[in-house]
């Protein structure tokens, strides 16, 4: 058996930005002989349930589910290289997004992320481009408002709401994405054992979302993460950089949260839920506060506004955690595809509970809700691809387009 | 020592909360204590952590001052939020040990808050000076950095040093000033009853600082009318003008032998009165004379420099490691 060199990466980046689903591509992409990586599976070693779970999520288009901040996991794979049948290890300890939003927030490492810092040759830095927070600035909106005509009404509106108008309190977990990321990068250059130059793949997420308006990952962030990209530009004695926009998925999933149109008759939906004539009735109708009962009952309201009010309400309860309660869902018939998804581990947090929700809400509301979903066609045409097939990158070193293993190999050089 | 809470300046309107006290409820602690390595906080730093920064590396030293109001903080945030959109030219954001000081001073006048217009907490006083921290590279040569150290320090400060050369001689931060300014309110400047003894309270300042001995004889003074979209938004009419040339003629007869290198300017850091005047109006060109001269390592008789490791966040680590404040 050849002995492997082996090399351990980190995944960074901040909550729901694509670390474990990329994960789950790479190991289905391992595995696989209809693309030919660069990195192949080589033999299995020790423990590989936790990457089989979520490469089987990802082939069932299926949201991966997030990584909780208390089961995080290191996962290992040994593969060899297409070029020269060597041997290799490689280790990523899967960090949940979460723990790195509370090194911004708290400003606090682990020790078991410090010893893996320090163990790790390089690290691969992920951002979704729907999932930034910009630095917005107050006069800049007004400005806009006025050019589009609006500075009458908006100065209007300004004199009469002002004095009532309470700023939301600061909230250090609200600062914008580039300035956190440039944080966690800084956190990192000041460890004492911090050897530069450091490697560090940045990769765009979801590049399919943004691919018809940018041409390669460099200029996506150098356009939406100024910041950032000033930083990593600079700092290349510190940070060697390299850039990729990465699609794990292939494109977007169904989404089992509501959209207009999933409410047959959002008035008569409100009319039947504020009756309580069932536990679950009776538990929705209490989650909203009186005012909102009270615009919700207004019969002045039009469909359209009850319906947006429901859709944000039930969309951000979904998103808590289950809501299911053998005394709640009493009387109320599950279809087996609930039944299936409710015998899962990792229901109660993430994508898993908005999806359990949703069909929950549609079992115990058959004819007034719809089940049709966004993006259901979007998730139908990647349903037809071949799996190998699902994974595009773009970036400047990309030799074959299909394989994830780029920006891995990229490290390891 | 207590973080200088922030306020904002319409009494009117409802305080921001204090530094520090700001933030949502921590969540839950992912592990236990004896887990957890603390890092730096990126609160605003010190006088011993912007000391200890300053025998780690060269620092260019910055010292605003003037009236509360006047647009202090305005000035120096504006410059952090030029940087977020990428809007100096030939300079580039290479980064900062004060990152959520920053971000807290900035947020009433983002959009996140829900302010309807921008705002700047005040800062409260507090007799013990803090700093906020940047670091520049020039696009040109970007390993070769420039650190920007900026007082963050109420008005009332600045009261006490003007009517007492003893309070003066304790700003001990003005002696390692290589940059001074002094800010005069355009908005005050406006109000006939009031502009005379603003003005003449901006000279005791700096008659002060003077006389106490407390600037260095190379430090650039800058007076420079701040909030001058007020002046705009008012005609900026020829009496306006006219006394501006009034107040830099009693300026410079006053100040003008005793100090090597001293100008008037005008800055509009937000000009939400006049917006054609563009965010940070006159804020580039000050910062283009911050980080074109050397920095003072020499001068100030700072240890050399370390090597490039981040001295001052070591320091903090040790000292918050331990529960001790620096």
């Amino acid at each position: 058996m050849n002995k492997s060199s082996s090399h351990q990466f980190l995944l960074i980046g901040l909550p729901s930005t694509g670390k474990t689903s990329f994960l789950a591509a790479l190991w289905y992409m391992v595995n696989q002989s209809e693309i030919e990586c660069a990195l192949s599976l080589d033999r299995l070693e020790g423990e590989s349930g936790y990457l089989n779970q979520i490469r089987d999520a990802w082939l069932e288009y299926k949201p991966v589910a997030r990584n909780p901040l208390d089961s995080e996991k290191a996962v290992s794979m040994i593969l060899k290289r297409r070029d020269s049948s060597a041997s290799v290890e490689l280790t990523f300890p899967d960090l949940s997004g979460e723990s790195f939003r509370l090194q911004w927030a708290q400003r606090q490492f682990t020790t078991q992320y410090d010893q893996r810092l320090r163990e790790a040759k390089g690290a691969i830095l992920f951002v979704h481009p729907e999932n930034i927070s910009k630095p917005h600035r107050i006069d800049k909106l007004n400005e806009l408002v006025a050019a589009m005509g609006g500075a009458e009404v908006a100065q209007q509106d300004m004199n009469e709401e002002n004095a009532e108008v309470k700023p939301k309190p600061w909230n250090i977990e609200k600062a914008p994405t580039q300035v956190q990321l440039v944080e966690l990068l800084q956190f990192i250059s000041g460890r004492d054992y911090f050897r530069p130059p450091f490697r560090l793949a940045i990769v765009i997420s979801a590049w399919d979302l943004v691919s018809h308006l940018w041409k390669n990952a460099g200029d996506w962030l150098s356009s939406e993460l100024p910041l950032l990209r000033q930083f990593l530009d600079c700092n290349e004695g510190l940070f060697e950089v390299d850039f990729y926009g990465v699609s794990a998925q292939g494109g977007r999933y169904a989404s089992s949260l509501f959209t207009a149109g999933n409410f047959k008759d959002a008035k008569a939906f409100v009319e039947e839920m504020s009756k309580k004539s069932s536990p679950v009735s009776d538990w929705l109708w209490s989650l909203f506060d009186v005012p909102t009962q009270t615009i919700l009952l207004d019969k002045d309201q039009t469909q359209q506004t009850v319906e947006s009010v429901l859709i944000r309400s039930f969309n951000q309860m979904m998103a808590n955690a289950s809501i299911y309660d053998e005394d709640r869902f009493k009387g109320v018939k599950l279809r087996p595809e609930t039944k299936e998804i409710m015998k899962g581990v990792a229901v109660q947090m993430g994508e898993e509970a908005i999806r359990l929700n949703r069909l929950l809400l549609e079992d115990a509301y058959p004819s007034d809700l719809t089940r049709t979903r966004q993006y259901a066609e979007e998730a139908t045409a990647l349903q037809k691809k071949k799996p190998g097939r699902r994974v595009l990158l773009v970036g400047s070193n990309v030799k074959n387009p299909h394989d994830i293993t780029e920006p891995v190999q990229w490290l390891m050089h | 020592m207590t973080t200088g809470p922030l306020q904002p300046n319409d009494p009117s309107k409802p305080a921001a909360p204090a530094v520090g006290d700001s933030t949502a409820p921590p969540p839950a602690t992912p592990t236990s204590a004896s887990e957890i390595i603390d890092l730096p906080r990126g609160k605003e730093l010190s006088e011993s952590l912007a000391l200890a920064l300053a025998r780690s590396r060269p620092l260019r030293w910055v010292v605003v001052a003037g009236p509360v109001g006047a647009g202090k903080t305005t000035l120096v945030t504006s410059l952090y939020e030029l940087f977020q959109w990428n809007r100096v030219p030939e300079y580039v954001f290479a980064g900062s040990e004060t990152l959520p000081a920053f971000e807290e001073r900035c947020y009433l006048a983002r959009t996140a808050s829900e302010n309807l217009e921008p705002e700047t907490g005040r800062t409260i006083y507090d007799p013990i000076p803090t700093y906020l921290h940047l670091r520049v590279a020039a696009l040109k040569l970007p390993r070769r950095f420039s650190e920007l150290v900026f007082t963050d320090v109420s008005g009332e400060m600045f009261e006490h040093a003007r009517d007492s050369t003893a309070a003066c001689k304790e700003l001990t931060f003005l002696r390692r000033a290589r940059h001074f300014l002094l800010l005069l309110d355009s908005k005050r400047s406006l109000v006939l009853d009031k502009r005379w003894a603003m003005v003449e309270e901006a000279k005791a300042l700096l008659q002060s600082c003077l006389d106490s001995e407390m600037l260095a004889h190379d430090c650039a003074v800058r007076v420079l009318w701040s909030r001058f979209d007020y002046f705009v938004q008012a005609g900026d009419t020829t009496e306006h003008q006219e006394f501006r040339k009034d107040v830099a003629t009693g300026f410079q007869a006053s100040f003008g032998h005793r100090i090597s290198d001293f100008k008037f300017g005008e800055i509009a850091a937000r000009p939400t009165r006049a917006p054609k005047l563009g965010f940070g109006k006159g804020v580039v060109n000050l910062f283009d004379e911050w980080v074109s001269d050397s920095p003072q390592a020499t001068e100030m008789n700072l240890l050399p420099k370390s090597g490039g490791t981040r001295e001052s966040e070591m320091f903090g680590q040790r000292h918050f490691a331990t529960g001790e404040k620096p």
